[in-house]
């Protein structure tokens, strides 16, 4: 017996089993499905169902309400307007500091792009929490107005420019890094071929340059757009009583006016005007949502030719007066990029040094800058048990959920890329959703599917949907590492003798670790920032600490957020420095001991 | 008819190369001297090509003539005017880039037009002009065609067409043929040189393959280590090379050690490393070369014969065929000798009298003609290939 196995090990087994074996890969693919359907596709539908009832059964009215409702569409349009604002602002001030910086020296990009992440891996909430610092009354707009005599100042905060500056603020980074990436590898050779054929920088720029980020310039206003149309805790802390946005009314109508049935009408009114953009948008999003490329991204080609004499004039004179207009800019090149990234500097970076700052403060109430420093806040919040309760249990549920994400995500991801190719657009579209869909419908949907069951305020109910949260970018992440990733080697290891379990271990796993500790990250910070899931789903028994703080802040405005918010900022630097100190202690030890080897 | 006719027309019109002159051309990067004043000038309708291995300053000269490098000092004169200080539009140079940068989102027409877009041409003037240019590099037919919708040679001509529609006086041409395949740039070799003659237009181009610089240029300046090494006709590079390194880097040399003697006939010898026979040899250039110097004197492979050893006394050396290459047309034989390892190429039509196995004692002849002496000072540094 065991002579024969040794024996067909030794043949590799291939003369006893000729037949080939199915591929079974797909079967990596269940788990993230499974979920997604549960924990996501379910609850959707159980909102679509909830919003067509009534005690009577099934009706229409609850649509019919909403749609003639006034308040409604106003808060539709202001939602609207804000999106649409704040994609035109966030696209242009995006697309200046991106090509500003590739074209800085490499030490300098370094510093820049430290402004540009540090915000982005901050949370919302404290990014927007930050700005009443800034804008309010007795804060640091004001203030500064103040000593140049100026002491009625505009009104910034808590109205729509307050959301309008705090939306922008959020979404630049989002904006910024997907054009700053196409840009990094534009061949700069295209640009000095047209300078060469007469074209000065700024027309070479208009003609040549910017048509090859004009796929990568509409993701970005698609994907700011669609996110921004989603935004709850920005304007529900930086608007006023009067200028609830779409996501704010759905909760006004579910938790204040108890319907629960419009609060789902109007939930699945947003959900269709988003997927509707999802669908108009598709072929610009479908790259950066990792979703395998479909051709069809490339930028529409040149108009049919206009044959007509005059009309071809008619347009080369517009072209020349377009030219002339681009001349005349492009004098002011240096200027206008400069502006730009001070401008982009100040909106991304102001909000963090102001909280910074404030945690120090001693008042209880808003005074930025402050005038008496103390650390009692600091003292206020580790011998608060319910703070510090809080804190733990976002960090335990965050942690969980993004492990979990991870796991399934991984395998998701290994099925999507190497699995079988037809499902692969379908599945790659509904990973993406949990990102599209804004969290407040889905919060709405879960909640309205779970509420029955004993789960609202337990770690399991808050897990579930950050779970969901999270696969997005566990899957996308891996999915784009595994692509990179030379198939080859997994057949290689196969043919070497490794099983399915070996290659996991041996070869996927070691060359996917950065990819899914990313994922991790990620997927970590999508549920610790969150407020609109927890809202609903925490109830009086598990208090998350962004609910918390949250909540806190709608009470009263205090330095006490500002102290978490430093808190945490110093755990993620500290982790990040810890990494390059182990790093650094890793290779001075090898570097020692290769010396030891050599002498 | 008439097509034709017109064809020939704008080959007349566009036949206004103009006079390029380099006068001085310097190029510092801190301390680091990348181009050393160069000079040339190129006549009306030359094709004159740039050649150095990578590292020898051709980029930056190029970058200083299209106008992305302000040179340090010197001047560029075109037809008297000196551009130098230019912006690169203003210069209105035509340039072929090394990877073609064809506009990926312009057809074919619209790359072509460009140009002449820039110039402010009516749009009734271009459609001529463009479709005279595309005639010129034969592509009339690819006019609404995009970029990635054509081979590399296509692509090749396109960038050749937009370069010569606004009839520049001056065509650069930056390795154009770097990245075709080895059929491709013999076969475009010709189709440039062609378009080049039927244009009249003055050519500048830089590139690292002697076999371009060789077959394509009126004249060839080689570059080595940021200056002119030697300016010459291709014939006059590769029979009369003026250093060392232009003998190692274009074409193949062999290089024997050895050291000047002043004959009593006072003319200069040379006597060779290791040569048993101790005797001082001719060389092709013994005018320049001084008495009682260390030089290397240089015999390119083909010029070196193989003889049986029985009947030779005098000059040849004797050596054992420690190798031989079959090429084809020729066969490459090493011999080993006391004057270090000698590569004769030998034809074929040699081969038929008397082959060559490994093993066999032969003589190593050459003429005194196919030599040539280099002072050992003037090697700068030499080609790694």
């Amino acid at each position: 017996m065991s002579v024969d196995s040794s024996t067909e090990r030794f043949t590799g087994g291939l003369a006893a089993r000729p037949r080939r074996r199915p591929d079974r890969r797909w079967l990596t693919l269940v788990p993230l499905l499974a979920v997604l359907i549960l924990l996501f596709v379910v609850p959707l539908f159980s909102l679509l169902i909830d919003s067509f009832r009534s005690e009577q059964g099934f009706t229409l009215e609850n649509y019919r309400e909403q749609v003639t409702s006034p308040v409604f569409w106003r808060a539709i349009r202001r939602t609207l307007v804000i999106a649409a604002i704040s994609t035109g602002i966030c696209v242009v001030l995006g697309y200046l500091m991106a090509y500003a910086l590739t074209r800085m020296p490499k030490r300098l990009r370094g510093v820049l792009m430290v402004v540009v992440l540090v915000p982005y891996f901050t949370s919302i909430l404290i990014r927007s929490y930050a700005w009443i610092a800034i804008l309010a009354p007795g804060g640091l707009v004001a203030r500064t107005l103040a000593l140049v005599g100026i002491d009625s100042p505009p009104d910034l905060v808590f109205n729509q420019t307050g959301v309008l500056i705090g939306t922008v603020q959020i979404l630049l980074p989002l904006a910024l890094l997907p054009i700053y990436s196409v840009m990094s590898g534009i061949d700069r050779a295209s640009v000095r071929a047209a300078q060469s054929l007469g074209a000065s920088p700024a027309v070479a720029h208009w003609h040549v340059y910017r048509p090859a980020t004009s796929s990568a310039v509409m993701a970005s206003a698609a994907l700011v757009f669609i996110s921004s149309l989603g935004f709850y805790v920005t304007p529900a802390l930086l608007g006023g009583p009067g200028d609830a946005l779409i996501a704010q009314s759905i909760l006004v109508q579910f938790s204040n006016l108890v319907d629960p049935a419009g609060a789902a009408a109007q939930a699945v009114l947003l959900l269709l005007i988003v997927l509707m953009l999802f669908v108009v948008l598709f072929r610009y999003l479908a790259p950066s949502l990792s979703v395998e490329s479909t051709g069809s991204a490339t930028p529409r080609r040149g108009r049919r030719a206009d044959t007509t004499e005059r009309r071809e004039n008619l347009r080369a004179l517009r072209a020349r007066i377009l030219d002339s207009g681009l001349d005349a800019v492009g004098r002011l090149r240096l200027p206008i990029l400069v502006c730009g990234w001070i401008v982009g500097a100040a909106l991304l970076a102001t909000p963090l040094v102001v909280v910074a700052i404030w945690s120090f403060s001693d008042a209880t109430y808003l005074t930025f800058p402050p005038e008496e420093y103390s650390t009692r806040w600091f003292a206020d919040y580790f011998t608060d048990e319910a703070w510090i309760g809080s804190t733990f249990l976002s960090l335990g549920i965050a942690s969980a959920s993004a492990v979990i994400s991870v796991v399934i995500g991984g395998f998701g991801a290994f099925g999507l890329v190497r699995g079988p190719k037809r499902p692969r657009l379908p599945i790659a579209i509904l990973v993406a959703m949990p990102l599209i869909v804004p969290p407040m419908i889905y919060s709405l949907g879960f909640f309205i599917l779970v509420a029955p069951h004993d789960v609202v305020g337990t770690n399991l109910g808050l897990i579930m949907p950050y779970v969901v949260l999270g696969l997005p970018f566990a899957v996308s992440i891996t999915a784009a590492a595994l692509r990179n990733l030379d198939q080859r080697l997994e057949n290689a290891a196969r043919s070497l003798g490794a099983g399915s379990l070996s290659v996991l271990r041996h070869v996927l796993l070691p060359a996917l670790r950065p990819a899914l500790i990313s994922g991790f990250v990620f997927a970590f910070l999508a549920a610790f920032d969150d407020v609109v899931v927890a809202t609903f789903m925490s109830g009086p028994t598990a208090v998350t600490l962004p609910l918390r703080m949250f909540q806190d802040i709608k009470l009263e405005v205090s330095p006490r957020t500002a102290v978490v918010a430093v808190v945490l900022l110093g755990a993620g630097a500290a982790a990040v420095l810890l990494r390059f100190v182990m790093a650094w202690l890793v290779r001075a030890v090898r570097v020692a001991l290769s010396r030891r080897g050599a002498s | 008819m008439s097509e034709v006719l017109e064809g020939v027309q704008v080959v007349d019109q566009v036949a206004t190369g103009g006079e390029v002159e380099l006068d001085g051309l310097s190029k510092k990067y801190g301390t680091v001297q990348a181009v050393r004043e160069v000079s040339l000038s190129i006549r009306r309708g030359e094709f004159l090509a740039i050649l150095g291995p990578s590292g020898a300053g051709k980029t930056t000269l190029l970058n200083m003539l299209t106008g992305f490098e302000k040179p340090t000092s010197g001047a560029i004169r075109i037809d008297g005017r000196d551009v130098a200080r230019l912006a690169p539009h203003k210069r209105g140079i035509g340039v072929v880039f090394q990877h073609y940068a064809l506009f990926k989102h312009m057809t074919v027409a619209q790359n072509v037009a460009f140009p002449l877009r820039m110039r402010r041409m009516s749009p009734r003037e271009q459609r001529s002009h463009i479709q005279h240019a595309l005639e010129l590099v034969k592509l009339e037919d690819f006019a609404t065609r995009f970029p990635d919708q054509l081979s590399g040679g296509q692509q090749q001509r396109v960038a050749l067409a937009r370069a010569i529609v606004f009839r520049p006086p001056l065509l650069l041409m930056d390795e154009p043929l770097g990245a075709l395949d080895k059929r491709l740039r013999e076969h475009m070799r010709v189709e440039i040189k062609r378009l080049q003659r039927n244009l009249g237009a003055t050519v500048i181009y830089v590139t690292h393959d002697q076999g371009e610089a060789l077959t394509m240029a009126d004249r060839v300046a080689v570059m080595n280590d940021g200056a002119v090494e030697q300016l010459g006709t291709p014939d006059d590079l590769y029979e009369r090379p003026a250093s060392a390194f232009v003998a190692d880097f274009v074409g193949e040399t062999n290089f024997f050690q050895g050291r000047t003697v002043l004959d009593a006939d006072g003319r200069v010898r040379v006597v060779l490393d290791g040569d048993r026979t101790g005797h001082r040899r001719d060389v092709d250039n013994a005018e320049s070369l001084k008495a009682d110097c260390g030089v290397e004197v240089g015999v390119r492979p083909e010029q070196v014969s193989l003889l049986p050893v029985e009947g030779t006394d005098g000059p040849d050396v004797v050596g054992k065929v420690c190798e031989v290459l079959y090429e084809g047309a020729t066969a490459l034989h090493v011999v080993e000798t006391a004057i270090g390892n000698v590569n004769a190429r030998l034809s074929l039509k040699n081969l038929r009298e008397t082959r060559w196995a490994v093993g066999d004692q032969v003589a190593v002849h050459w003429d005194a003609h196919a030599a040539r002496g280099y002072h050992v000072a003037d090697r700068n540094s030499s080609p790694s290939s």
